[in-house]
């Protein structure tokens, strides 16, 4: 029997923020096969396990195919199944008379991971709400708001070109495998490897050096090898002396960190801290790349700016090989964030509370947001919208986050699956993104996941007919615009030309990259060293190792080391209860709380687990495979010990995203978070083991 | 369908880094999809299907007690020269094929299960639904269309090679230097399948 011919679509995958490119086998509008697209600079043919699950996540029984109204009680999981013009008349409805009883303030709205279109953020701003949050408390946008204040922009680290590369609380091969290319090659032509992380990852386990630094300890780390090349004479002193700011300030705080003392803190052997201090500085190019282990502490915003000092005085700056300032294209920014009033801005909840966070997103924290809520703050939500987030997983504090959202008088969430939070609202809305929307991407050095070799990359998705009744979220925002009466404002509901109207910076139409489904390479001219004709883009036009804008807010100017906010340090007390930091973690199989549903990923790593030194196990009579609880202060939750060597003996790694009793923000802090970012402490609190208790038998 | 060789000479050469590999799993699931392989057993969520390629994770003993490397080996079918599970099969369902591949003909398995029991690395899979065995063919149909197995193609890190030799260069293959040793080791089978691995000097 001859089947019918399969049909090739050029996309890019969306499980991730690398976006690979991919190529769709598509049968009579079925998707047969995902694999990686060859001609795609980025990712070169390569897919990671996730993007080849493509098929079983577009089919999955799990994945949610109608629109669900909830007709028992919140949390209940009872559904009626609707009609996409009544779920979007329900919400617009319900949305004005939010408006009309309290004011647009009341509505919240949550943008997980993405891409999340600016459209979402478009019809927000124009309904009138001030109160948007995000990802900020847990991912990446700590480094890129204080990577900002610093160099004016994003440090990439130009690894292509680097003699010597620290990968510093970042593991590329579980969350951004098909930008992997560039180390590979790196490795293989020789690169000094330097690898500071708590565990042995296998980065680590490739690295001339390793420091096992103690998770939240970064910024003392930091500190302690600015330390060791201020005292040895190592740094740029030119540099230094006409492109940077603060430097006197920095010497004065880095002496407070020789690296005797900065042992005693971070766990890191003195000696290492002086190699890797003096490896960095004297091997050039050397480039950093900051992964999300510093993300999750309430002291991310310091280390991350004492990471950027290191990197600020080793001549290492805006140069090839080092971390460059790559310079950026930009799509139209047709998110209309000037459209939300002023009466309204006033009503932000927790408003200058983040003022950096607000200044950069022009969005409020949503810890703090929970808190506000819980507290009946004035101007806390009344209702949230959720597209792509999942916080009853990700935030910290799931028993805190979940108070909340039942306080709530109206929740509309648009996910992939019957996700805890989905399981919450009032309507549910069947996402229909990855495989199955027409979407844009601009890929470019600007943060972790793309290649500052490689130029600037267009690519527009070619989509495979939805699913039953799911739609994208453009499908989904153009529909609640319009009856929200805002058509006019969104094209008259076409939605290529939005597309074509976020394209007029870059010269390229929709025409064009439907005629180039494999996408458009963007050449830019490269330059290194540009700060030598128009400065650094910040106040001082220099590089901020003393922060004018941090010391305006009250932070410190010049960055410093505090403990984090829960570790044995700064709560013996605590500690002696609850001796183990806990930290989270990540592996190739999951994004966050997604993907558990896939079969064919769930075999890699089938249930929660907790990595425990083998040592550290045997002391507490705990064997491999063993049920076990972890216990901290808020609360508790269950994982199979799973017996590891490259794990430090007081520290237990549990993978986060996983629901119920698995969960490990049932254990974390929202309260004390990062002062400027929000950041939740998801890697660094503390915690003990309890073998569970044997069931009595009955009868 | 080739009578069965001897000593096979495999006109293909496939070798894996593992100086690479970072056991990110991408090429187990990617097998998996080519060869619709089963993800579980009866829906069993996290139970093992058959698996082409089992990711193992290495810990190298070395002096320092608390930084034992760790080494992904994404163990595959050797394609052995001299093979085990080839010689066991009482029906010839496992075959070489002419050029060198350890092959198998579903139709001709009487489910014996003799070639798992036989294979050295325990890399030969059994389908439970179907009640036959399965193995990698080095995703022949692939090879016919002039492009990469599956597995090599979709390496993130580029950690897998698959090259053709041609036949005159006689047993010449890609070198394999004096540091690299070899993973695993088992010199009967006469492996095809490169696992090379060196070791890094720690500073």
């Amino acid at each position: 029997m001859e089947l019918p011919l399969v049909e090739i679509k050029k996309s890019f995958c969306r499980i991730c923020d690398t976006y690979c490119g991919i190529n769709m086998h598509v049968r009579e509008g079925t998707l047969v096969k995902v694999e990686g697209m060859k001609e795609h600079p980025l990712n070169q043919g390569s897919l990671c396990a996730k993007g080849n699950a493509g098929v079983q996540i577009m089919y999955s029984p799990q994945r949610l195919n109608f629109p669900l109204k909830r007709v028992g009680e919140r949390g209940q999981g009872k559904w009626a199944v609707i009609t996409w013009d009544e779920a979007l008349a329900t919400i617009a409805g319900k949305f004005q008379e939010l408006k009309k009883r309290y004011g647009a303030w009341a509505l919240a709205w949550d943008q997980g991971r993405g891409p999340v279109p600016p459209h979402y953020a478009r019809l927000m701003n124009l309904y009138g709400t001030p109160n948007g949050v995000s990802r900020a408390h847990i991912c990446h946008i700590p480094r890129i708001i204080n990577y900002k204040h610093t160099f004016g922009g994003y440090p990439i680290a130009d690894v292509t070109h680097s003699r010597l590369s620290i990968q510093w609380g970042a593991h590329r091969p579980y969350s951004s495998a098909g930008s992997l290319r560039p180390y590979s090659d790196a490795l293989k032509r020789g690169i000094t490897l330097i690898v500071i992380d708590p565990m042995m990852t296998s980065m680590a386990a490739k690295a001339d050096l390793w420091l096992q630094v103690r998770p939240g300890t970064d910024g003392a780390l930091a500190l302690s090898m600015i330390q060791v090349i201020i005292a040895e004479n190592l740094y740029d002193r030119a540099f230094v002396a006409q492109w940077t700011v603060g430097f006197d300030g920095l010497a004065a705080e880095s002496n407070k960190y020789p690296p005797d003392v900065a042992e005693k803190i971070t766990g890191v052997p003195a000696e290492k801290i002086r190699q890797a201090a003096r490896l960095y500085a004297s091997m050039k190019p050397a480039s950093i790349d900051l992964g999300n282990g510093i993300d999750d502490h309430t002291n991310t915003s310091q280390a991350i700016r004492a990471i950027s000092c290191l990197i600020a005085i080793s001549g290492n700056v805006d140069v090839k090989g080092g971390n460059l300032l790559v310079p950026m294209l930009a799509l139209k920014d047709i998110a209309l964030w000037d459209a939300i009033p002023s009466s309204e801005m006033s009503k932000r909840t927790g408003g200058g509370k983040y003022p950096l966070l607000e200044n950069h997103q022009r969005m409020t924290s949503f810890p703090y947001l929970i808190h506000a809520v819980l507290r009946d703050e004035p101007y806390a939500a009344k209702a949230l919208m959720v597209m792509k987030g999942n916080p009853m997983a990700t935030l910290a504090n799931t028993a805190l986050v979940e108070q909340a959202l039942r306080k709530l008088e109206f929740i509309v969430v648009y996910e992939l699956t019957m996700s805890d939070t989905a399981n919450l609202a009032d309507i549910v809305l069947p996402a229909g993104g990855l495989y199955e929307s027409k979407e844009l991407y601009l890929y470019q050095a600007h943060t972790f996941y793309y290649s500052s070799s490689l130029p600037p990359y267009l690519l527009m998705s070619d989509p495979v007919p939805h699913h039953m009744e799911r739609r994208s979220e453009f499908e989904t925002l153009f529909g609640l615009a319009e009856h929200l009466g805002l058509k006019d404002q969104f094209w008259n509901g076409d939605i290529e030309k939005s597309f074509d109207e976020q394209l007029i910076p870059l010269g390229v139409t929709v025409k064009d990259l439907k005629e180039h489904p494999s996408g458009i390479a963007i050449p830019v001219a490269e330059k290194e060293r540009k700060y030598e004709t128009s400065g650094f883009a910040t106040p001082s036009k220099k590089v901020e190792i003393y922060s004018e804008t941090y010391e305006k807010h009250g932070y410190p100017p010049t960055p410093v080391y505090e403990e984090p906010e829960e570790s044995p340090i700064s709560q013996p007390e605590t500690a002696k209860e609850y001796p183990f930091i806990l930290a989270s973690r990540r592996n190739p199989l999951y994004v966050h709380s997604g993907y558990r549903w896939v079969p064919v990923l769930r075999e890699g790593e089938g249930g929660p687990t907790v990595l425990i030194n083998p040592e550290t196990a045997g002391m507490l009579g705990i064997s491999e495979g063993e049920e076990v609880t972890l216990e901290s202060k808020r609360g508790d939750c269950t994982v199979i010990a799973t017996l590891s060597p490259g794990v430090h003996p007081k520290v237990l790694h549990v993978l986060h995203g996983w629901s119920g009793a698995g969960n490990i923000n049932r254990l974390t802090d929202n309260t004390h978070l990062d002062p400027i970012v929000s950041c939740c402490p998801l890697k660094s609190s503390l915690c003990r083991v309890v073998k569970k208790k044997k069931r009595e038998d009955v009868g | 369908m080739s009578a069965k060789k001897e000593t096979a000479l495999p006109e293909f050469v496939f070798s894996i880094d593992l100086n690479l590999c970072s056991g990110c799993y991408a090429c187990v699931v990617a097998c998996k999809q080519e060869n619709n392989l089963a993800p579980d057993v009866d829906d069993v969520p996290g139970s093992q299907g058959p698996n082409w390629i089992k990711l193992q994770k290495v810990v190298l003993v070395s002096g320092e007690e608390k930084e034992n490397p760790v080494v992904f080996v994404p163990l595959m079918c050797n394609h052995c020269k001299n093979s085990a599970c080839v010689s066991g099969c009482p029906t010839g369902a496992t075959y070489y094929s002419d050029k060198g591949m350890v092959c198998f003909d579903e139709e001709k398995c009487v489910g014996c299960k003799f070639c798992v029991m036989a294979c050295p690395y325990q890399i030969r899979s059994f389908d439970p639904k179907k009640k036959v065995g399965s193995k990698c063919q080095l995703c022949l149909p692939r090879l016919a269309e002039g492009k990469k197995p599956r597995c090599v193609e979709t390496c993130p890190a580029g950690a897998r090679t698959f090259e053709w030799v041609s036949e005159e260069k006689g047993d010449e293959k890609t070198v394999a230097s004096e540091t690299m040793t070899r993973i695993p080791g088992n010199r009967e089978s006469e492996p095809s399948v490169d696992y090379r691995y060196r070791r890094k000097k720690k500073r």
